[in-house]
């Protein structure tokens, strides 16, 4: 079993309190800046100390704050891999390898290091020192280095590691990956589980698509900037049906039934912007609101539309060129795509 | 005139000799200071940042007074010891710096690649800092080298006996002197801090 929990103070303001298990596979960390990944991710490595809890690795100990075990880092066996360049400047690429890979005997050391540097492209450039290779040589050499160590766990903290390189790296070592990011695509794309990470407490974990798709919170929701989030309060609720109308500030909407609530409650919901749908033509279908376009912008598969009231909704490129010249806009809100918090 | 060369290769050897002697101690106590926390620590670094602050005339009565009290003489492993005491903090103060400019993660990786503290020091952090611990030991040896004050007070005292200020007053200039390291060691500590 590979579990963290662990506390840890950070002054002035910041501490951390986070209680998960490692699972085989990917685990992405997502957070925004300040959210306490590096924090998180440098107690587990053993360079920054908590101040409680108990980490533990394969069921072996690298810290317990009750009976004082502090693990230091070259015990732990955790391949580290920084946010910012820490190949040896000093050291050629193959050097940076081999200082990884000495308690190995000689020719094993040789092998194992000739190996990494095919595996990742390195062969090349082997004789040549860190500030003479681009950016992504150098993320690779970094990842060389910590799996040419066989860690039991890589840490991996916001190196830039895109989809294929972790897929590369899972390939490589059967050790359970733990890698902070603020990439939401990457999370889905790499990631087996995923952890939301904000202020130091973990706000939901879970499979990547089931946490994008269906936030736990309100913050969870915001973190994931979840476009279309508000405050409705529940007007009738329907359990034969499994149905409720709920009243928001400019318009009401039948949404699901909402177990464990009461009529006049007041509830967030939150809507993914590419599950609204554009509608055209008379009479309107229920569900569907009038709004007036605000902006359109582009993004990499999709076009998100702004509307008044805050609504956002996602639409292909095609469909947007087919539209673009309306005048009057509706969007219909699919009662199976408001989720209520 | 013929030129008499001698003192020159003596004060060479001895700024040599001093310079490679504070080095060792120095970058020891360096690493320690710049990457260890432990009780006591402002206290040693204020002992060890004091030569700096002493005037050479102070550091040469000490060293009047001292050998006045031992049986050795003043020979130029003498001048060797008192170079080194006195290049000491230079070495420090820069060596530390070195240290604690560098960056942090070269050390943590390989921390994280099994290396020892040991491995880490030799392989990582000095051949990382070595430019400005370089510097600061070329300034400790022209420091030596140029020493002038101190020579002159000692062969004016071992030439006519007499110690040229009252032992009372050097102590209490001293105890003085070593108080407004320490406090300037805290204020440096804390301005860091607060950045």
């Amino acid at each position: 079993m590979t579990h963290v929990r662990i506390g840890r103070r950070v002054p002035p303001r910041f501490s951390l309190e986070v209680d998960f298990a490692i699972g085989p596979g990917a685990t992405a960390v997502y957070g925004c800046y300040g959210a306490g990944k590096t924090v998180l991710l440098e107690s587990i490595a053993g360079f920054a100390h908590p101040d409680s809890g108990r980490i533990l690795l394969d069921d072996a100990i690298l810290f317990d704050a009750a009976s004082h075990v502090q693990l230091p880092p070259r015990r732990r066996f955790c391949g580290y891999v920084a946010q910012s360049d820490s190949l040896f400047p000093h050291m050629t690429v193959r050097q940076n390898l081999v200082f990884a890979a000495r308690r190995w005997p000689r020719l094993e050391r040789h092998r194992r290091v000739t190996e990494m540097l095919d595996r990742f492209h390195l062969a090349a450039c082997a004789s040549t020192r860190p500030r003479g290779l681009d950016t992504p040589a150098k993320l690779r050499c970094s990842i060389a280095r910590a799996l040419v160590a066989e860690p039991r766990l890589l840490l991996l903290d916001e190196c830039g590691a895109d989809e294929s390189l972790l897929r590369q790296i899972r390939e490589v070592t059967p050790a359970p990956i733990l890698f902070a990011t603020a990439d939401l695509d990457l999370c889905c794309e790499a990631a087996d589980q995923m952890l939301l990470l904000e202020a130091g407490r973990i706000l939901q974990r879970g499979a990547p698509r089931e946490v994008v798709d269906r936030p736990a919170s309100v913050e969870a929701a915001r973190l994931l900037g979840v476009p279309n989030l508000f405050q409705a309060s529940i007007a009738a609720l329907d359990p034969v049906r499994n149905s409720s109308r709920l009243e928001f500030d400019h318009f009401s909407l039948i949404g699901p039934y909402i177990p464990g609530h009461l009529k006049g409650d007041r509830v967030w919901v939150a809507a993914a912007a590419e599950s609204l749908r554009l509608q055209s033509g008379s009479p309107p279908p229920p569900n569907t609101v009038a709004l007036e376009l605000v902006r359109a912008s582009d993004r990499a598969h999709s076009v998100l539309l702004e509307f008044s009231f805050d609504i956002c909704v996602a639409v292909s490129h095609d469909e947007f060129a087919r539209r673009k010249d309306n005048k009057d806009w509706q969007v219909e809100f699919p009662p199976e795509a408001l989720r209520v918090l | 005139m013929p030129v008499d060369w001698s003192p020159l290769w003596l004060s060479l050897r001895v700024a040599f000799c001093a310079t490679v002697i504070s080095l060792v101690p120095g970058l020891w106590l360096a690493w320690v200071l710049a990457r260890r926390s432990f009780p006591g620590r402002e206290i040693i670094q204020a002992i060890a940042t004091f030569p700096y602050a002493l005037p050479p005339l102070i550091a040469g009565t000490y060293c009047i007074l001292t050998l006045a009290h031992s049986q050795y003489a003043f020979t130029w492993y003498i001048g060797v010891l008192a170079g080194a005491v006195g290049v000491f903090p230079l070495m420090v103060r820069g060596s530390r710096r070195a240290f604690q400019t560098r960056n942090l993660n070269y050390e943590n990786a390989a921390r994280s690649l099994g290396a020892s503290e040991w491995r880490v020091f030799w392989r990582i952090a000095l051949p990382c800092a070595y430019e400005p611990i370089l510097a600061a030991a070329a300034i400790a040896f022209a420091r030596v080298l140029t020493e002038f004050a101190a020579v002159v007070l000692i062969a004016f005292a071992l030439t006519t006996g007499i110690s040229p200020f009252p032992v009372a007053l050097v102590s209490v200039i001293v105890i003085i002197a070593l108080m407004a390291v320490y406090v300037s060691n805290r204020l440096e500590h804390e301005g860091h801090t607060h950045q």
